[in-house]
């Protein structure tokens, strides 16, 4: 049954809440609707269906409201004082009913001391004996089981009675009419003691019933309570007044004029019946203070007790003290005054100490609680994170500081309120808002959910939201507490990843490289399109198996996982970080090159390694075509080396038999020529010798190109003597002034060639000098880079358009008859000092002489051998 | 220089017979009286040198030149070096050759002068006349095994 109830409260919650929500959504979203409005009404009139909706509810609001006559809502009873305080009002509503029911059974026997105690009081009335045992049936009952229904109808059927009872007879007195309701039960001879009408129960009496009746009647009326309570109160203070006047031996008291008296034993059933009433309902109205477990429950619960009886003791003495003639009643109202004072003194002082010590602690729980708000709202203006309450049951929304800055505002700005976050909302994530909240309501299932803020500036944010529900001790959800948390920046820095992890994707997916990474257990992670191509296995079915079982060659797999476990085992890697060629397994079978780089990257506590493969099939071709060209051209080379030796012994033997033979006949034969015979002869021999030049340079100018340069540091001016020596007997017989530059720098170079270079190049200043006293100058000068040497003349010159013909092989400026040569010189002369990387030129003016310079580098020059050697070397690196 | 005493015997190796002509002609101006044997190739030089042993006719001189038909000079060369009579006759290669690797080699074997064949006339009676001013005149060898030595 209790089950049932709840379950209907809840509903009614739920429905309250869904109706607040289905408000908010209505008043927040005009904007989807209004479109619609305006293009068809159909649209309209459901827009106007939903707003029927609140009203149903809008009563349940109200309630609300009213609810707030709870006066004291957060009171929590002490569970023990309830238990005994509900025993109390049963026993006591079974009291009164024991004492109605023996009153009339008085009644019926017509005996004095059931009827009035003592002869000189007034007799209980039987109208009023059954109002007694009707409301105390109605008051057991009530505090036993207010929930069932027949047992409910019977009490409050009790009730009803007994306020009528009371009310009828009220009317009596009022109106003097006699509805004769008194002599119902049992008659009463005229001139009882103390009575104005036989039977008829005291007017005080008769207000008590009503007031009684009618409390009993709306005890569970929830907005009643109070009213319940102070009807009670009034009645108990009526009782407590005839009963008053019964200690005090007063008789105005409770006899009230010429009216009937209330009996004793009257007086003592309204008190027990009052405080029964008060005390079954103590949870609620006036009396929730008093049982409560807070320090007001205690004062009340020390205070009221003192309030009631001491003055009622103090009284007492007092009256005893004056009926006993004792002192005066000076002295009676002195006891009164002095015992007041001290008592209640005493009390407040009691009262205070423990109020103090409570109001300590409770500061102090204070402090703590300010303490931990402070920290709490540092948390969140930290962490962005707002958070919010919603009390289900009085719709009332609090904000927390952050909350409000995370909307944008600044606390206090606005009224918190479900419809204000709602408005705040980016309009296209309110739906899934709402629904997320409604289901949370609906289902108690607790939400979290991305959306956007906007900010009433404009800025749009990105939130999370959490939250849940908190049910009460009956299931029934209260309150709705949900955060709120900025999350821009974190997103931010997302979108910022997730661009950047595009990028670095897009990056790998083009290279023309194939990309691979392995995990440490060498199953595949990664395998980019160009992997596809290189190894013709497709992503899908490369990522997940190993490496070794992929693209490995069999033969190699087992050192590949030697390896890799090596490096996880050790962090020795020789093979990581650095450009390796080995052997790949393609898809079909083939072998073939490949030259990569592993790199391993850490990745939490294990590794990734990530490689960079590369197809090198068409490079090993083309180096082993270069190599197989080089070891082609080397056999050339070789070859025409003896070829030229040869041709140059084959040719110089028949020159050397054509010039001896020739000069044979001139000696042999000399008186059988005549003169132009002895010349033939000669023109014979001296062509000879020509072209036996002619053979070696050649042949030098060839072997220049073919050889490599035997470099060495050389001091150039001790050179350039050694020339002059060598050229001394030309350079004598023209008178020639030769000037060489004793401070000419050590220079690296193959000494026999540059030799040959300067003895061409001095031998041709001077050949082609005319001047009578011919000068050589040989020079040089460097800067950082090179060193230029010059050989300079006063010769014939050259014109700037033979500039560069000079230099081409048999290339003659002059009839041989002018001057003798071979034309190779000058070849050899260029092609010497390009192979030492430097450069030839000539510069002059015709007539005035020549100068002819060259340079060679600082550094040795690079040879073709050499490359060959740095480039061996730097493989075996 | 005394020219009273017996011919100086030099054995000419070299197949060119316009070479043998002009080595002939240029020994023939020279100071020294000489006796010239031409052998016109490798094999026809071994067999006078290793032939005649007992004999009284071993040069005192011997012209070699390097490239020959059926034993080559370089062999020939060798092989008189490798003999342990023959190798005190002092060898002089004279060859069209002036590759490098001859010159080594032959001195390697053991040759005492090697020298390039000049084309000039001039040049080559030069070479021969100093050939033989320094080899018979100059020099002194170690006394021939057999006669016909320097007195």
């Amino acid at each position: 049954m209790a089950e049932t109830e709840s379950r209907v409260k809840r509903m009614t919650y739920l429905e309250h809440a869904a109706a607040i929500l289905e408000r908010s959504r209505v008043s927040t979203t005009p904007v989807q609707q209004e479109p619609a409005d305006e293009s068809n009404g159909s649209s309209q009139t459901s827009s106007r269906a939903t707003n029927k909706h609140p009203p149903a509810s809008g009563d349940r609001v109200s309630v609300t409201l009213w609810e707030r006559f709870d006066l004291f809502p957060f009171v929590t009873p002490n569970p023990r004082l309830v238990l005994a305080l509900q025993s109390f009002a049963k026993g006591a509503g079974l009291a009164v009913s024991l004492a109605g029911a023996l009153v009339l059974a008085g009644w019926a026997l017509d005996l004095t001391v059931v009827k009035s105690i003592s002869s000189g009081f007034v007799s209980m009335k039987p109208n009023v004996a059954m109002a007694f045992v009707l409301s105390g049936v109605t008051l057991h009952l009530l505090s036993t089981d207010p929930t069932n229904g027949h047992l409910r109808f019977v009490a409050l059927a009790s009730a009803f009675v007994v306020a009528v009872i009371g009310f009828l007879t009220l009317s009596e007195y009022l109106y003097g009419w006699n509805l004769n309701i008194d002599h119902l039960l049992f008659s009463e001879p005229a001139g009882a003691l103390g009575t104005s009408a036989p039977a008829r129960m005291a007017p005080t009496s008769a207000l008590c019933l009503f007031l009684i009746g009618v409390s009993l009647l709306v005890l569970d009326v929830r907005r009643c309570y109070p009213v319940a309570q102070l009807l009670t109160i009034v009645a108990a203070l009526v009782s407590l007044t005839a009963f008053i006047g019964y200690v005090y031996g007063v008789g105005s008291l409770y006899a009230g004029g010429s009216s009937t008296a209330m009996a004793l034993h009257s007086t003592l059933c309204f008190l027990l019946l009052s405080s029964g009433i008060l005390l079954t309902r103590q949870d609620h109205g006036l009396l929730a203070i008093v049982t409560s477990d807070a320090a007001g429950g205690v004062m009340a619960r020390r205070l009221l007790p003192a309030a009631i009886l001491i003055p009622l003791l103090l009284g007492w003495v007092t009256v005893l003290d004056e009926e006993a003639g004792l002192h005066g009643p000076a002295f009676g109202v002195f006891l009164v005054v002095i015992w007041s004072i001290v008592s209640f003194a005493a009390l407040t002082w009691w009262n205070s100490g423990s109020l103090y010590r409570l109001d300590v602690e409770r500061q102090r729980a204070q402090d703590e609680l300010n303490k931990g708000q402070a920290q709490l709202a540092e948390a969140q203006r930290i962490a962005h994170v707002g958070s919010a309450e919603w009390d289900i049951v009085t719709n009332a929304v609090t904000w927390s500081d952050e909350m409000f800055r995370v909307c944008g505002y600044e606390p206090g700005d606005v009224q918190p309120g479900y419809e204000v976050f709602l408005q705040r909302v980016h309009p296209d994530d309110r739906t899934q808002v709402e629904q997320n909240i409604a289901r949370t309501l609906r289902s108690g299932d607790p939400f979290a959910f991305d959306y956007r803020i906007v900010r009433p500036d404009g800025a749009i944010r990105m939130a999370h939201g959490e939250g849940k529900v908190v049910h009460n001790d009956e299931g029934e959800p209260v309150r709705l507490l949900g955060t709120a948390q900025d999350i821009t920046e974190r997103k931010q820095i997302e979108y910022a990843l997730r661009q950047n992890e595009m990028r670095t994707r897009s990056i790998i997916d083009t290279a023309n490289d194939a990309f691979v990474a392995i995990d440490a257990g060498d199953v595949i992670k990664d395998w980019n399109p160009q992997a596809e191509l290189t190894f013709g296995w497709k992503r899908e079915e490369a990522v997940g198996r190993t490496l070794a079982d992929t693209v490995i060659p069999p033969g190699h797999r087992e050192a590949h996982l030697e390896g890799l476990h090596r490096f996880v085992l050790t962090g020795e890697g020789p093979m990581l970080n650095r450009r390796v060629e080995l052997e790949g397994l393609h898809k079909d079978g083939h072998l073939f090159p490949i030259e990569m780089t592993i790199s391993p990257i850490r990745w939490g506590r294990s590794h990734i390694f990530s490689a960079f493969v590369r197809d090198i099939t068409e490079r090993k071709q083309a180096e082993e075509a270069l190599a197989h060209q080089t070891r082609e051209l080397t056999r050339i080379n070789s070859e025409l080396e003896d070829f030229t030796h040869s041709v140059s012994h084959d040719l110089k033997e028949p020159l050397r038999g054509i010039e001896a033979f020739a000069g044979f006949i001139a000696e042999d034969y000399a008186d059988k020529l005549d003169e132009q015979g002895q010349g033939y002869v000669n023109v014979l021999r001296e062509s000879a010798v020509r072209m036996k030049d002619l053979i070696d340079d050649l042949l030098q100018l060839s072997r220049i190109g073919r050889t490599r340069l035997d470099q060495a540091p050389v001091g150039v001016s001790s050179l350039v003597q050694d020339v002059s020596l060598e050229l001394s007997f030309a350079l004598q017989e023209k008178r020639v002034e030769l000037f060489i530059d004793p401070d000419m720098p050590t220079v690296p170079c193959d000494r026999a060639r540059i030799r040959e270079v300067f003895k061409n190049l001095i031998s041709n200043a001077v050949k082609y000098n005319d001047k009578p006293q011919p000068k050589i100058e040989v020079g040089c000068r460097s800067d950082n880079r090179v060193f230029t040497f010059a050989v300079r003349d006063n010769g014939i010159g050259i014109a700037p358009e033979y500039y560069e013909k000079i230099f081409k092989i048999f290339q003659r400026l002059h009839h041989r008859e002018e001057y003798e040569g071979t034309g190779v010189g000058l070849a050899i002369c260029k092609k010497v000092v390009e192979a030492h990387g430097g450069r030839i030129w000539v510069e002059s003016a015709p007539g005035e002489g020549t100068t002819f310079l060259f340079t060679i580098p600082r550094t040795a020059a690079r040879q073709p051998g050499q490359e060959e050697q740095d480039g061996k070397y730097a493989r075996a690196v | 220089m005394e020219s009273t005493l017996a011919p100086f015997r030099i054995l000419l190796v070299e197949d060119n017979p316009n070479d043998i002509e002009i080595t002939r002609r240029a020994l023939a101006k020279g100071q020294v009286k000489n006796e010239l044997t031409v052998a016109r190739d490798g094999q026809e030089a071994l067999d006078i040198l290793f032939g005649s042993r007992s004999e009284t006719s071993l040069p005192g001189l011997i012209l070699l030149d390097l490239n020959l038909p059926r034993v080559d000079g370089r062999e020939v060369l060798s092989r008189i070096k490798g003999d342990p009579e023959l190798r005190r006759i002092p060898v002089i290669v004279l060859t069209t050759s002036t590759r490098e690797e001859d010159v080594v080699r032959s001195y390697d074997l053991g040759v005492n002068t090697f020298i390039s064949k000049p084309v000039r006339f001039e040049d080559f009676i030069k070479v021969v006349t100093a050939i033989q001013e320094y080899w018979i005149l100059i020099a002194t060898l170690p006394p021939a095994t057999a006669s016909g030595g320097v007195a």
